[in-house]
């Protein structure tokens, strides 16, 4: 008895101390234990690996990454989708550079025109799906198409190349260091505080779960759903602008036929990151940790010798396996044999 | 407590219709509800009953007809506009996140803030303890997530949420539908405490033994239209029965 007593009470203070709501039992702790893993194993595969200045340039190349999945996290978890991101970076670079090479514009006042037509192409995309009732799926596709057609129509295929003799904050702003710590880094860090309070501190992010989670009680609990599911598209599209602005001023120069890869990184990133296609779940730092863990796998990769393009192959399947692992975690795998027999029989039960 | 010279009007809706295209889900309805009172609506499926309990908590707005609160008329175009004339709803689907924990489901759409714009986490999870505990139901923690609970749970944290949000009067639409005879009883006892308490119910119903227990008057609608009004206590299921199905004219 005195066990027994002993004992449930033992359970009842773990239960207290590690409740679901504590950290150990998230999708993000499980992000980080994946992501420490991946960076112990090229630390020990690849010599140069852990060496600051590589950490650092990874830390550089998954900020944009980052910043537009922030983005993009808001918009999954309102439960919408936005494909046009990568053609849409590209025109932002595009625009940014134009503002300064063609009005000649000063790189500052180019730098908020970009993020304003990063804005505006969300808005665009964010009325259609709202107002006109067109799926995202189908309203940013052809958005992609777009922005495809725009950069490379403005700049004949050719990069527009800002001249290295512009002097301007602006570059300073995008590429310059503070201590060891490049820029990018600072923006990255910036974006994510700022977009993970907004998502799990204040009343809007509530309203941004709820939306996605169940949009028809939010509405009866007097969300407006719409204006919500909006504001994520102006977000995700202003997120856009503004790395589209930091790599013309880092890069001094616009990509035009670039950035295929993008959409499909950002999407790695917020899928990994653990937040559900369903809506309603996820979170900015899952997304954020996941970014660098597919930024360390590519460059990880690519210092123990192995091919770019096979990049593309990695990151399509790292979508696949964790949309996968997600389902088995959720569904349990049984489930699975139960499917393969219907698709093998081709009798579907009516219970599904 | 039933006596006519103690009843205090709360709502009262005047000639309330709504059309859905060519169809008239509410014509011409008239309703009041009294201060302590609990009253039941019921009738066959389509006849506009859960239509009625979105206009009175603002979901949808009518196209005919006016609503009175204290006998001042209101407009209640926002569910946030229901809550602050003390109106709360527990709908048909419950209406909740199931993706979200009970305590951001108790707040669902008016969370407490600081500031005007951060949640207040630490007074939501506060009152959404005091809230469930002073209702007796069972529930692990406020921090579960609502898909984890049974049917009964979230019954009681739909209910819940009604109540915090409804000073006066709390409209529920089916509360028993879909529950276990257990679960079921807790949502009468929660009724009929309501009922103690003063406040208004308007009950939503197929089940005409819970109506009988519960109500204290029970209106009919057939086809958008309110066929009939009794008093419980001077009416028989029978009777209640036949207007529903229109076999006896009122």
């Amino acid at each position: 008895m005195d066990v027994q007593q002993k004992l449930s009470s033992d359970v009842s203070f773990w239960k207290r101390t590690y409740s679901r709501d504590s950290f150990l039992f998230t999708k993000e702790a499980a992000i980080t234990l994946v992501g420490l893993a991946i960076f112990g194993f090229f630390t020990y595969k690849a010599p140069y690996f852990a060496q600051f200045g590589n950490v650092m340039d990874i830390a550089r190349y998954s900020a944009f990454v980052a910043i537009v999945g922030v983005g993009w996290t808001f918009l999954i978890i309102s439960e919408e989708l936005d494909l046009s991101i990568g053609p849409a970076y590209s025109f932002c670079q595009v625009m940014c550079a134009w503002f300064i090479v063609g009005p000649g514009l000063d790189p500052m006042v180019a730098f908020f025109g970009a993020i304003l037509v990063g804005a505006f192409i969300g808005a665009t995309n964010g009325f259609i799906v709202t107002v006109l009732r067109v799926p995202s799926f189908v309203v940013t596709l052809g958005m992609l198409a777009v922005m495809m057609g725009a950069s490379l129509t403005m700049t004949g295929h050719h990069p527009i190349t800002v001249p290295r003799d512009t002097e301007t904050i602006l570059f300073g702003l995008a590429n310059g260091k503070i201590g060891p710590f490049p820029a990018q880094f600072f923006w990255m860090v910036g974006v994510c505080l700022i977009g993970g309070f907004v998502l799990h501190k204040t009343k809007f992010g509530y309203q941004v779960f709820a939306t996605g989670g169940n949009e028809k009680a939010a509405r009866q609990a007097g969300i407006n759903t719409k204006r919500v599911k909006f504001l994520c598209f102006v977000i995700t599209g202003a997120m856009v602008g503004l790395c589209g602005a930091l790599s013309v001023g880092w890069i001094r120069t616009t990509s035009p036929v670039g950035n295929q890869l993008f959409t499909i990184q950002v999407i790695s990133a917020v899928i990994v990151g653990g937040a559900a296609l369903s809506g309603g779940a996820g979170s900015v730092y899952g997304t954020v940790v996941a970014a660098f863990i597919l930024g360390m796998l590519s460059t990880g990769l690519i210092m123990m010798g192995a091919n770019v393009d096979v990049t593309f192959i990695l990151f399509g399947s790292l979508i696949i396996v964790v949309g996968t692992l997600y389902i088995v975690i959720q569904h349990g795998q049984t489930v699975f044999i139960t499917k393969l027999r219907q698709l093998i029989k081709g009798r579907d039960n009516i219970n599904k | 407590m039933n006596n006519d010279s103690q009843k205090k009007l709360f709502l009262e809706a005047k000639g309330i219709s709504k059309f859905f295209g060519h169809v008239t889900a509410l014509d011409n309805v008239d309703i009041e509800l009294y201060q302590g009172e609990v009253l039941a609506l019921v009738g066959d499926n389509g006849a506009g009953k859960s239509t009625l309990v979105s206009i009175l908590s603002g979901v949808l707005q009518p196209d005919l007809g006016s609503i009175w609160v204290d006998k001042q008329k209101v407009i209640i175009d926002n569910p946030l506009k229901a809550q602050k004339l003390g109106i709360g709803t527990v709908f048909q689907d419950l209406a909740l996140v199931n993706v979200r924990d009970v305590a951001a489901n108790l707040f669902l759409g008016s969370e407490p803030t600081k500031f005007g714009f951060i949640v207040d986490r630490k007074r939501m999870i506060r009152e959404a303890t005091d809230a469930i505990s002073s209702l007796g139901i069972n529930l692990p923690s406020v921090h579960t997530q609502v898909s984890l609970l049974s049917g009964g749970q979230r019954q009681g944290v739909a209910v819940a949420r009604a109540l915090l949000e409804s000073a006066r009067a709390t409209l529920m639409d089916e509360p028993t539908a879909a529950l276990g005879v257990r679960e079921a009883a807790q949502v009468i006892n929660i009724i009929s405490r309501l009922h103690e308490q003063s406040q208004a119910v308007l009950l939503i119903s197929h089940n005409l033994v819970n109506v009988f227990a519960l109500a204290h008057r029970v209106i009919i609608l057939r086809h958008g239209q309110v066929v009939g009004t009794r008093m419980i206590a001077k009416t028989t299921k029978e009777e209640v029965v036949s207007l529903i199905t229109g076999a006896k004219e009122s």
